[in-house]
C-alpha cells in the first residue's frame, strides 16, 4: 500500500523516529532491569534465587530470596483466574454470536465493554466487600461456635482466634478477583476471533443440515482457534501481570503451601513479592535496601521474559494452526 | 459421535415404533425441568443463606431420581439409552449421599481452612442443575437437533448470570458505601499537611514559630488524576498515532512486524516492570540536574527545596508507554479502513504520500484515533501499579514537576499508606474515592465505546 516514489523524506523520517520509540523504550527497560539485577545475581546467586524459601529482609537478619514460592503463587492465582475467566468468556461470546437473545445479547456486549474500564484498585475494594460478605462466613468460620470448633478434628480451641484475620485473604480470593478483571478484557478479543470466521463456512455447515451446536463445535471453534489462542494468551498475561489486586489480597510474604494446590492459603505471587520488595505498601523508603531493589528488578526481568515467551509461543501456535487449516 | 447416533436412532425410533403418545408424554422431561429449576434456585440461595443447606441433599437426590426416570422414559420413547442422563442421575444421587455425610464445617485434606458445607452444597447443586435443565429442555422439545440448540441456553446462561450477578453485587456495594460517605466539601478541599515556619517580632527580637497547617480533602488528588490523564494523553497520542500510521502505511514489512511485536509486548507485559523502571529513574538521578524533572520537587516553609518521590512528568511518561499500544491499534484500524478508492484517487490526482496522509488518511481515521485516546485516558486514570512506588500524598500541590498523586493512589493509600495522619484522614473516604474513580473510568470507557459505535455506523452506511 505504500509507494516508493513521492512523499517527503522528512515526513517519513519523522514517523519512523516516533514509531521506534516503543522499541527503544523496550530496549531501555531490558538494559535497566538487567543492570539492576546484577547485584542480586552476584550476591545471592541464581541458584539461591530459584530456591524455595522466601523471607524478605527484616530486623531479624538478611533475607533469603527464593523466588519459587512467588512463581508458584503466580501459577495458582492465574490458574484460578483463568478457570473462571475462560468458561465465562466463552459462554458470553457464544451468547453474543451463535446463541443470541436479541436485545439481551447487545446489552451483554455493552455491559462487558463498560465493565472493562474498571481499574484494578476498585477490584481490590470489591475484594474487601466479597471477603466480608461471602468468604468470611463460609471459609473463615468467624462465628464458629465453641462446641463446633472443639469438635473439629485436630483443631485446638484456641486456634479459632488465629483463623479469621488471616483467612479471608487467600489465593482463592485473589484468583476470583483477577478472573473478574480478565473476563471483560478477554471477551471482546474472543468475540473478534469468532466473528472473523468467514460467514461462508458457517452458512455452508448450516446448509448441510448441521445444527448450531454442531457448527460451533466442529466448524467455528477450529477456525477461530488461532484468534482464541491469541486472546487467551493476552488474558493469561493480564492475569499474571496484575500487581494491585494480588498485593491487596495475598500480601508479600508466604511460603509454598503444604498441599501444593491449597488455594486457601496466602501464597505471594511474583508481582506482589516484587511490590513488597520495592517498598510498595507499608515499608518506608528507608527500609528498602539496594539488595531488595535488585531482587525486585530481577523479578521484573522474569515477568518480562515470561511475557515474551508467552507471546512468541502463542504466535507460533497460531501459525501452526493456520497452516493446518489451509491444507 | 454418541449424540449424533443417538439422535439418528431417536428419529428412527420415533418414526418406526410410533410413540406411546398421549398426555403422559411430557411428564418425565417436565419433571426433570422442575427439579432442575428448583435445584438451581436453591443453589443460588444457599450461597447467601446457610440455613437452606438442609434442603440441599434431598433436592439433589430428587433431581437424581428424576433424571433416572427420564432415562427410563427416553429408552421407552426413543429406544436409545441416553448416557448423559445416566451419568448425571447417578452423580446426583452419589453427591446427595456425600452431602449427608459431610459435617457442617468441613476441614481436612490438610487444607488450611474451614469450609462451610453450604458452599460445597451450592457448588454441587448448580453443577447438577444446569445440565439437568439442559437435558429436560432437550427431551421436552422432542430431542430434535433444534431442541439440542435450545437446550444449550441454560448451559450458557447460568455462568453468565453468575458472573453478572457477582459484578452487580460488588459494584452496588461500592456505590452504596461510596455514596454514603460522599461529602462535597471534602471533595473540594485540598490536602495539606505542612508545617510552616513564620517569623514574627516580639520585643524587637525575631521569633520563628512553627505552625502546622493541615487541611484534609481530596481536591489535589482529583486534580492530580486529571493532570495525569492529560499529560499521558499529550505524550502518548503523537507516539501512538505515529506507530499506527507507520505500521499501516509506511515501512518495510520486517520493520513493521518488529514494531508491532514491540507494541504488543508493551501492552501485554506486567505494569510492575514499568514501575521498577520508574522507581529507578526517580531515585538514581537525585544528584543530577534531572532530579527536578524526574522526581519532582517542592519548596518547604523555610525556602529549602526538597526532592519528592516522583514527578508527574515521569509518571505520565511511564503510563504513556503502557498506553501507546491502545492508540496505535486504534489508529491502525482507522487507517486500514480507508477505502482504497479514496487513496488511489488522491494519488492519481498527483498528490504525494505526505499530502494524502495529511489530507485524506488522518482526517478519515480521526474518530478511531479519538476512540483510542479516550480508552487510553480511561486506563491512565485507573492505573496504580506504575505510580505505586513513586507516588506521594500530594501535600504540596499539583503540577507537572510536583510529586505525583492521583485518585487511585488515594484509594490504595487510605488504608495502606506509610504516613499515618494520611491514613487516619482518608480512611473513611476510601469508598468515596473509589466511587469517583469508578465513575471516571467507566464513564470514559463508555464514551469510547459509543464513539466506536458511531464510527462503525459510518462504515456500515457506505
Amino acid at each position: 500500500m505504500s509507494r516508493r516514489h513521492g512523499g517527503s523524506v522528512v515526513t517519513r523520517l519523522a514517523f519512523l523516529a516516533l514509531a521506534v520509540v516503543p522499541a527503544f523504550v523496550l530496549a531501555l527497560l531490558v538494559w535497566t532491569l538487567s543492570r539492576d539485577s546484577r547485584l542480586a545475581l552476584d550476591q545471592i546467586g541464581l541458584g539461591r534465587l530459584l530456591s524455595t524459601e522466601w523471607t524478605p529482609a527484616s530486623s531479624l537478619g538478611p533475607g533469603v530470596f527464593g523466588l519459587v514460592p512467588g512463581i508458584w503463587g503466580t501459577v495458582l492465582a492465574a490458574a484460578v483466574a483463568l478457570a473462571i475467566a475462560i468458561p465465562a468468556s466463552a459462554c458470553a461470546v457464544l451468547l453474543q454470536t451463535e446463541f443470541p437473545l436479541g436485545r439481551a445479547s447487545r446489552a451483554l456486549e455493552a455491559v462487558l465493554g463498560a465493565l472493562s474500564g474498571i481499574p484494578p484498585i476498585v477490584y481490590s475494594l470489591m475484594g474487601i466487600v466479597l471477603a466480608r460478605a461471602l468468604i468470611e462466613p463460609k471459609l473463615a468460620a468467624v462465628n464458629l461456635p465453641e462446641e463446633v470448633a472443639s469438635a473439629l478434628p485436630g483443631l485446638p480451641i484456641w486456634s479459632t482466634s488465629l483463623l479469621p484475620k488471616a483467612m479471608p485473604n487467600s489465593t482463592l480470593l485473589a484468583g476470583l478477583l483477577v478472573g473478574l478483571l480478565v473476563v471483560p478484557f478477554m471477551s471482546p478479543l474472543i468475540l473478534d476471533a469468532v466473528r472473523s470466521v468467514p460467514a461462508s463456512l458457517r452458512e455452508a455447515s448450516l446448509a448441510l443440515g448441521a445444527n448450531r451446536s454442531y457448527t460451533v463445535r466442529r466448524v467455528l471453534l477450529p477456525s477461530a482457534m488461532p484468534g482464541i489462542v491469541a486472546a487467551v494468551a493476552m488474558g493469561t498475561l493480564k492475569a499474571v501481570g496484575d500487581v494491585v489486586i494480588v498485593s491487596y489480597a495475598v500480601g508479600y510474604s508466604g511460603s509454598l503451601p503444604s498441599p501444593f494446590w491449597d488455594v486457601l492459603e496466602r501464597v505471594p505471587t511474583l508481582t506482589s513479592a516484587g511490590a513488597g520488595l520495592m517498598g510498595g505498601m507499608t515499608v518506608t523508603a528507608e527500609g528498602v535496601t539496594e539488595l531488595d531493589r535488585s531482587v525486585g528488578s530481577f523479578t521484573g526481568l522474569l515477568l518480562l521474559a515470561f511475557a515474551v515467551v508467552v507471546l512468541v509461543g502463542s504466535t507460533g501456535v497460531e501459525r501452526i494452526l493456520r497452516g493446518r487449516m489451509d491444507r | 459421535m454418541t449424540t449424533g447416533s443417538a439422535r439418528l436412532a431417536a428419529d428412527a425410533g420415533r418414526a418406526a415404533g410410533g410413540a406411546k403418545a398421549g398426555a403422559l408424554d411430557d411428564v418425565a422431561p417436565a419433571l426433570v425441568l422442575a427439579a432442575g429449576g428448583l435445584t438451581l434456585l436453591l443453589g443460588f440461595l444457599s450461597l447467601a443463606f446457610e440455613t437452606l443447606d438442609a434442603y440441599a441433599a434431598p433436592l439433589l437426590a430428587a433431581t437424581g431420581v428424576s433424571l433416572l426416570a427420564l432415562l427410563v422414559w427416553a429408552r421407552r420413547a426413543f429406544g436409545v439409552l441416553d448416557r448423559r442422563a445416566a451419568l448425571l442421575g447417578g452423580a446426583a444421587v452419589l453427591l446427595a449421599a456425600l452431602l449427608t455425610q459431610l459435617p457442617e464445617y468441613i476441614t481436612g485434606l490438610q487444607v488450611n481452612g474451614i469450609v462451610h458445607r453450604s458452599l460445597v452444597s451450592s457448588a454441587f447443586l448448580v453443577a447438577v442443575a444446569t445440565p439437568a435443565l439442559a437435558l429436560g429442555l432437550y427431551y421436552l422439545l422432542r430431542a430434535t437437533p433444534h431442541a439440542e440448540d435450545i437446550s444449550r441456553y441454560p448451559l450458557l446462561l447460568v455462568p453468565v448470570a453468575l458472573l453478572l450477578g457477582a459484578y452487580a453485587f460488588l459494584l452496588l456495594q461500592i456505590v452504596a458505601r461510596g455514596a454514603a460517605s460522599l461529602d462535597l466539601a471534602f471533595l473540594a478541599t485540598p490536602y495539606r499537611m505542612l508545617s510552616v515556619t513564620e517569623q514574627t517580632w516580639v520585643n524587637g527580637w525575631p521569633i520563628w514559630i512553627q505552625r502546622s497547617v493541615s487541611d484534609v480533602g481530596m481536591r489535589n488528588h482529583i486534580a492530580g488524576t486529571f493532570l495525569l490523564v492529560a499529560m499521558t494523553a499529550l505524550i502518548a497520542t503523537p507516539i501512538g498515532v505515529a506507530v499506527g500510521v507507520f505500521t499501516s502505511e509506511y515501512g518495510p514489512p520486517w520493520l513493521v512486524r518488529a514494531v508491532r511485536g514491540c507494541t504488543t509486548l508493551l501492552r501485554a507485559m506486567s505494569p510492575f516492570v514499568l514501575a521498577v523502571l520508574a522507581l529507578r529513574l526517580a531515585r538514581e538521578y537525585t544528584d543530577t540536574p534531572f532530579a527536578d524533572l524526574l522526581a519532582g520537587s517542592y519548596v518547604v516553609g523555610d525556602g529549602t527545596r526538597l526532592t519528592g518521590s516522583g514527578s508527574f512528568l515521569l509518571a505520565a511518561a511511564m503510563i504513556a508507554i503502557l498506553v501507546t499500544p491502545v492508540i496505535a491499534r486504534a489508529t491502525e484500524e482507522g487507517c486500514r479502513s480507508l477505502p482504497n478508492e479514496l487513496r488511489e484517487g488522491s494519488w492519481s490526482m498527483g498528490a504525494s504520500d505526505a499530502y494524502t496522509l495529511r489530507r485524506i488518511v488522518l482526517p478519515w481515521s480521526l474518530p478511531s484515533v479519538l476512540t483510542g485516546v479516550v480508552l487510553a485516558c480511561a486506563e491512565a486514570a485507573g492505573s496504580l501499579a506504575i505510580i505505586l512506588f513513586i507516588a506521594g500524598t500530594g501535600d504540596h500541590g499539583v503540577g507537572p514537576l510536583r510529586e505525583v498523586t492521583s485518585l487511585s493512589y488515594l484509594v490504595f493509600g487510605a488504608t495502606h499508606a506509610v504516613h499515618k495522619p494520611f491514613r487516619e484522614a482518608m480512611g473513611p473516604h476510601q469508598f468515596t474515592a473509589a466511587l469517583l474513580l469508578l465513575a471516571l473510568t467507566v464513564g470514559l470507557t463508555t464514551l469510547a465505546l459509543l464513539l466506536k459505535r458511531r464510527v462503525a455506523k459510518r462504515y456500515r452506511s457506505r
